[in-house]
C-alpha cells in the first residue's frame, strides 16, 4: 500500500515535471541556456536571502500589529476603534502596488526617513496587518464566550485568561489561514522591486537585463520562490498537526 | 598708519582670490563623468576600475591635452547637473546630442553614432529594410515611453503599435508572433535576436543618434580642444588602439566592429 502510494505520488509530480517541459518546448524558439546565470550565482543568492530575511520579518511584525489591532479595533476608547477602521479600510481597499510606492517615495520623503530596507518592511508590514487582525477576530469569535464567566470564576485575571485560555485555543484555529498569509506575503515581497530594493524580484530582473536571458530568467524566478515557499509551508502544516486538538 | 592698512587688506584680498581660483580650476586633472554601467562603453573590470570604450577615449583625450584623467562614475541622469555645478569638466558618456541637452551644455562634433536596429519575427513579411515603413498593418512592439515607438508611429503605413512594461515582455511578444518588430539599440538588438532562432536583426538603422563629448557653456577653450581631438582620432591613432582593443567584442556582442559606430550610415 504505501509503495502504491509512493508510486503514485512520483506519477503526480511527473505530472507538472511534464507539462512544464510541454510549455518549454513550444516557448518559440528560445534557446534556453541556464549558464549564462552561473556568473550571477552570488546575485541570485543575496536576492534569495534578502527574500527570506524581509518575508519573516515582515510576518512576525505584521502578526503582532495585527493583535494590537485586534485589542484596538475592541478598545473602550472609540477614537482607537475608529483608527483600527480607517486603516483597514486603507489597506483593505488600496493595491498593494501603490501603497508600497506611496510609502517609499512620499511618506518616505516627508519623514525624511530614507531608507529602502525600513519602508520595504514597514509598508508590507502595515499592510498586512488588518488581514492578520481578521485572523484574531474571527479566531476569537469562533471560541466559546462562556468561557470568560467561567474563567472569570475561577479566579482568572483578564491578561491571564487571554494568556492561558483563550490564546492557546486561538493559535490552533489560526494557523492554517496563517500559513496561507506567510505564503503572501512572501510572494508580495517581491512587489518591493518598485522601490529598488535588491530582493529576489529585482535581482533577476536586473541580470535579465544584463544578459536579455528573459526566459531563463523568469524560470528561474518561479524555482526560487517555490524552494522558499514549499519548506514554509511545508513546516507550518507539520505544526498545525502537532498543535491539533 | 592707515595707508598700511589699506596695502594690507588689499594683499589679503588679493591673496585669498588668487587662493580662491587656484582651487577651483585645478587645471591638470580632467574630470570625466560617464555612468560605468554600459557595456562595451562603459564599465568596470573584475576589480571595480573603469574600462570600456569611452574610458580609453578619456585615457587618449587627457594624453591629448596632457592633463591627468580622473575617471567620475555618476548616474546618467545626474551627468548634466554635475556637469553644471563643476563637479565633472566634460561628459564622455555615449551621450546622444539632443536640443533639449544642447539648451544646456555645449556639444562637440559627434565622435561616434549609435543606431537603432530592427529585430523582426521570421513570420512578419517584413523581408528587408524597405519593408519597415511601406508594409501596411505592421504589428510594432517596444516598452513603455520607447521613443522608437513615436518613429513607428511618425512614419508606418497604418502600424499597430503595442506598449509593454520592459524590454523582457516586449521580446516575449514579438518572439509569440504576436508582433512584427521591435526596433531597439544595436546591443540589445543582436542579444536578444540570438537568443531566438526566429528573430532576426535587420542591420539598416531606422534611427542614428550622433553621440558628442559634453562641456559646460562657458567652457569654449575646451570645446575647441575636444573637436580638434575629435578630428584627428584617425590621425592619432585612438581610433586604431579602440579597434586593437574592442574589435572582437564588438564583434562578440553587436555582430560588428567600431567601424558601425565610426559611420553616420
Amino acid at each position: 500500500m504505501k509503495i502504491r502510494n509512493f508510486i503514485q505520488y512520483i506519477l503526480s509530480i511527473l505530472t507538472f515535471v511534464f507539462g512544464v517541459v510541454l510549455v518549454i518546448l513550444n516557448t518559440p524558439n528560445a534557446n534556453i541556456d541556464f549558464s549564462i546565470y552561473a556568473p550571477y550565482f552570488r546575485l541570485i543568492l543575496s536576492g534569495f536571502g534578502w527574500t527570506i530575511l524581509i518575508s519573516i520579518l515582515i510576518f512576525i511584525l505584521s502578526f503582532v500589529l495585527g493583535l494590537v489591532f485586534f485589542f484596538t479595533s475592541r478598545s473602550k476608547i472609540a477614537y482607537l476603534r475608529y483608527i483600527t477602521g480607517h486603516v483597514t479600510d486603507l489597506m483593505f481597499g488600496t493595491p498593494m502596488l501603490v501603497w508600497v510606492i506611496f510609502s517609499y517615495f512620499f511618506i518616505g520623503n516627508a519623514t525624511g526617513i530614507e531608507s529602502k530596507l525600513f519602508w520595504g518592511i514597514t509598508s508590507l508590514t502595515i499592510y498586512f496587518g488588518p488581514f492578520m487582525m481578521k485572523l484574531y477576530v474571527s479566531a476569537y469569535e469562533s471560541l466559546d464566550q462562556n468561557q470568560f464567566v467561567v474563567c472569570d470564576l475561577f479566579g482568572f485575571s483578564k491578561l491571564q485568561t487571554y494568556r492561558y485560555v483563550i490564546f492557546p485555543q486561538m493559535i490552533r484555529i489560526m494557523l492554517p489561514p496563517l500559513s496561507g498569509n506567510l505564503a503572501t506575503i512572501i510572494k508580495s515581497s517581491s512587489l518591493l522591486y518598485l522601490i529598488g530594493f535588491h530582493e529576489t524580484y529585482y535581482n533577476i530582473t536586473t541580470i535579465q537585463s544584463k544578459t536579455f536571458a528573459f526566459t531563463e530568467g523568469y524560470l528561474i524566478l518561479l524555482i526560487v520562490y517555490l524552494v522558499i515557499t514549499i519548506p514554509l509551508l511545508r513546516l507550518t502544516s507539520y505544526l498545525e498537526k502537532s498543535v491539533k486538538i | 598708519m592707515k595707508k598700511i592698512a589699506i596695502i594690507m587688506v588689499v594683499l589679503l584680498l588679493a591673496i585669498a582670490v588668487v587662493g580662491c581660483s587656484s582651487n577651483s580650476s585645478d587645471q591638470d586633472v580632467l574630470r570625466v563623468g560617464m555612468e560605468l554601467k554600459w557595456p562595451p562603453f562603459e564599465t568596470t573590470d573584475e576589480s571595480g576600475n573603469p574600462t570600456g570604450i569611452s574610458v580609453l577615449i578619456a585615457e587618449e583625450l587627457g594624453a591629448y591635452l596632457d592633463r591627468e584623467v580622473e575617471i567620475v562614475d555618476l548616474p546618467f541622469g545626474s551627468l548634466i547637473p554635475a556637469l553644471e555645478t563643476d563637479k565633472i569638466d566634460v561628459i564622455l558618456a555615449s551621450m546622444s546630442i539632443t536640443d533639449e541637452r544642447k539648451e544646456k551644455i555645449n556639444f562637440s562634433e559627434p565622435y561616434m553614432y549609435f543606431k537603432i536596429l530592427s529585430i523582426v519575427n521570421d513570420e512578419s513579411g517584413i523581408e528587408g529594410y524597405d519593408d519597415i515603413f511601406t508594409k501596411e498593418g505592421v504589428t510594432f512592439v517596444a516598452p513603455k515611453s520607447f521613443a522608437t515607438l513615436d518613429l513607428a508611429r511618425a512614419k508606418a503605413n497604418n502600424p499597430v503599435i503595442l506598449e509593454f512594461d520592459d524590454k523582457a515582455t516586449a521580446t516575449f511578444e514579438l518572439a509569440n508572433g504576436n508582433a512584427d518588430i521591435f526596433m531597439v539599440d544595436a546591443v540589445s538588438a543582436v542579444s536578444i535576436a540570438s537568443n531566438y532562432d526566429n528573430l532576426n536583426v535587420i542591420y539598416e538603422p531606422v534611427d542614428v543618434s550622433p553621440i558628442g563629448m559634453g562641456v559646460r557653456k562657458t567652457d569654449t577653450e575646451l570645446l575647441e580642444k575636444l573637436n580638434e581631438f575629435i578630428s584627428k582620432t584617425e590621425e592619432l591613432g585612438v581610433n586604431d588602439k579602440v579597434r586593437d582593443q574592442y574589435n572582437e567584442t564588438l564583434m562578440e556582442m553587436v555582430g560588428k566592429g567600431y567601424e558601425f559606430y565610426l559611420n553616420e550610415d
